[in-house]
């Protein structure tokens, strides 16, 4: 299996590594360490791809607990806003203030500097079931690419 | 001493000047598929090109990210906020083209700057997006200090209908404090009218707008002295609202309430539809409005349509607003200033809201 999935929109490549899980719908990744049994959570290339360039990020703050499917902070593209869904449960333990003073970080460097906050999950065995883990990660890809094609969020 | 550098990316843009090169605004780039990105609520059907230099422009307007005297680069600006990116005139004009061919383009507008090369580059950016797109409308949003007759015949001549200048002062007052002689700046403003009304009788009744900045010091009575006037004339007014930019000189002037804002929106409309007389309009010592005396009929129907609240822009070929600006002076966080859509019954509620207008009806 490949260690990263690629797409193309239009003339640009875009890239979804497969060491890490994804929200079905939020296009949010959450990279497990097993060591610390903390996630790294971030946004996908194709969620950003239909955004575009972000011009403003706001995180919540250090020790707030999030539902999964909750708001961890918004988003401020050029020309739209929305929230940062949270893919998991867990505590707030880290956050990128980085992507706060520059959210370009979070287009430039999606799966790198890019990341968004740090959680303590409080059931990542059972809500890690629920994301695109490797093995789906091929299908759903193509199948979300249809879908903002549909929607017309990407060409 | 500190060295001022243009950053590596960037370093590029100052050899890729018009009309080979040309910019164009983020939400057509979005729309053209140029940039990735989504617009909240609405599309944008006008594509916004604007002439590219490295010295950016030559003339001083306070308010205005690409003026001359701004601190920093050329290139560290930006024209309404949001970054205009660039691409070659070619490709651009390719995909309207080929968005043509899909799907109407509503309308081009190619933008002057400040610049000796303007005149002549503007008219070769024309006439490489009508070779690939014969059909679609453009339009010049023309710096009225670079045109006279003749120029304003070779633009008509290239195939434009509509031509726009940017007036933004309301008095000539403002204007000489915002762009002309008080900035060192070259606009002159009976220059301006001179070139508007030399546009109007050329292109035609409502075939030339001024652009008007509600926020610039102006009061109420001056920018509806300007809209009766403009009425009289056939010329169309377009409003912006005022969004300070920093980094220039007006960084700092306080944005418009957003009551204020909503009565000049109505007030502009029903001028402009309902034939409001002068009379119907009482101002307080300093010039605010004081006392608006319409028909309740007449407000209702107006408010409850929403158009008062919509971006003023220029039509597509079938006479619908093309250029609706989506979130132009505004972030798309912020309430709307101009609705670049038809507002729905819960933005009319907001609206309402907003505009107060019991404090100033007249029942």
């Amino acid at each position: 299996m490949s260690n990263t999935q690629e797409f193309k929109i239009g003339a640009d490549l875009f890239s979804i590594p497969a060491d890490r899980f994804y929200g079905r719908d939020n296009h949010m990744w959450a990279l497990y360490d097993h060591v610390t049994g903390y996630a790294t959570i971030g946004m996908d290339s194709l969620g950003l791809a239909s955004l575009g360039d972000l011009a403003y990020v706001s995180l919540l703050p250090v020790g707030t607990k999030v539902e999964r499917g909750e708001s961890l902070g918004t988003l401020e593209a050029a020309k739209m806003t929305g929230d940062l869904t949270s893919p998991i449960s867990g505590e707030i333990v880290e956050r990128n203030d980085l992507t706060v003073r520059n959210p370009a970080l979070v287009n430039q460097e999606t799966y790198t500097n890019g990341w968004l906050v740090v959680i303590k999950p409080s059931d990542w065995e059972h809500e890690s079931k629920q994301m695109v883990s490797v093995v789906e990660l091929p299908d759903w890809v193509d199948a979300e690419l249809v879908r903002y094609r549909q929607q017309g969020w990407i060409d | 001493m500190a060295k001022v550098t243009i950053p590596v990316s960037e370093q590029a843009e100052q050899f890729q000047i018009s009309p080979d090169y040309v910019r164009i605004s983020m939400a057509a780039a979005i729309e053209l598929g140029l940039k990735p990105g989504r617009i909240e609520r609405a599309s944008c059907d006008c594509i916004n090109l604007l002439q590219n230099y490295p010295e950016g422009c030559y003339a001083n307007c306070t308010y205005c990210g690409l003026a001359r005297e701004r601190p920093g680069l050329p290139e560290d600006n930006t024209f309404i906020r949001v970054g205009w990116p660039l691409y070659s005139t070619d490709l651009i004009a390719e995909r309207i083209a080929i968005r043509e061919a899909k799907k109407e383009v509503g309308r081009v507008c190619v933008s002057q700057v400040q610049d000796h090369r303007a005149n002549e580059d503007m008219m070769e950016i024309i006439r490489r997006v009508r070779l690939k797109a014969p059909q679609v409308p453009v339009a010049a949003l023309v710096s009225a200090t670079l045109l006279n007759e003749a120029k304003l015949l070779e633009i008509r001549a290239a195939g434009v209908d509509i031509i726009g200048i940017g007036l933004d002062g309301a008095t000539e007052e403002i204007f000489d404090e915002a762009r002309g002689k008080k900035t060192r700046g070259p606009h002159k403003w009976d220059y301006h009218w001179e070139i508007i009304r030399m546009a109007r009788k050329l292109f035609g009744p409502m075939n030339v707008n001024c652009h008007i900045i509600v926020g610039l010091g102006e009061t109420d009575r001056d920018l509806f002295n300007l809209f009766l006037q403009l009425r009289n004339e056939q010329i169309a007014g377009y409003l912006f609202a005022f969004n300070p930019e920093p980094g220039t000189a007006t960084q700092d002037l306080p944005r418009q309430p957003i009551y204020r804002h909503r009565r000049v929106q109505l007030i502009k409309y029903l001028i402009e539809n309902y034939e409001l007389s002068p009379a119907a309009i009482t101002y307080d010592a300093a010039g605010g409005l004081l006392k608006l005396d319409a028909p309740l009929a007449m407000l209702d129907e107006a408010i409850n349509s929403g158009l008062p609240f919509m971006t003023n822009g220029c039509p597509d070929r079938h006479g619908v607003m093309a250029c609706n600006r989506p979130y132009g002076s505004y972030r798309p966080s912020e309430e709307y200033r101009d609705y670049p859509f038809v507002p729905t019954a819960e933005d009319v509620r907001v609206i309402r809201e907003q505009m107060c207008l019991d404090e100033v009806w007249a029942a």
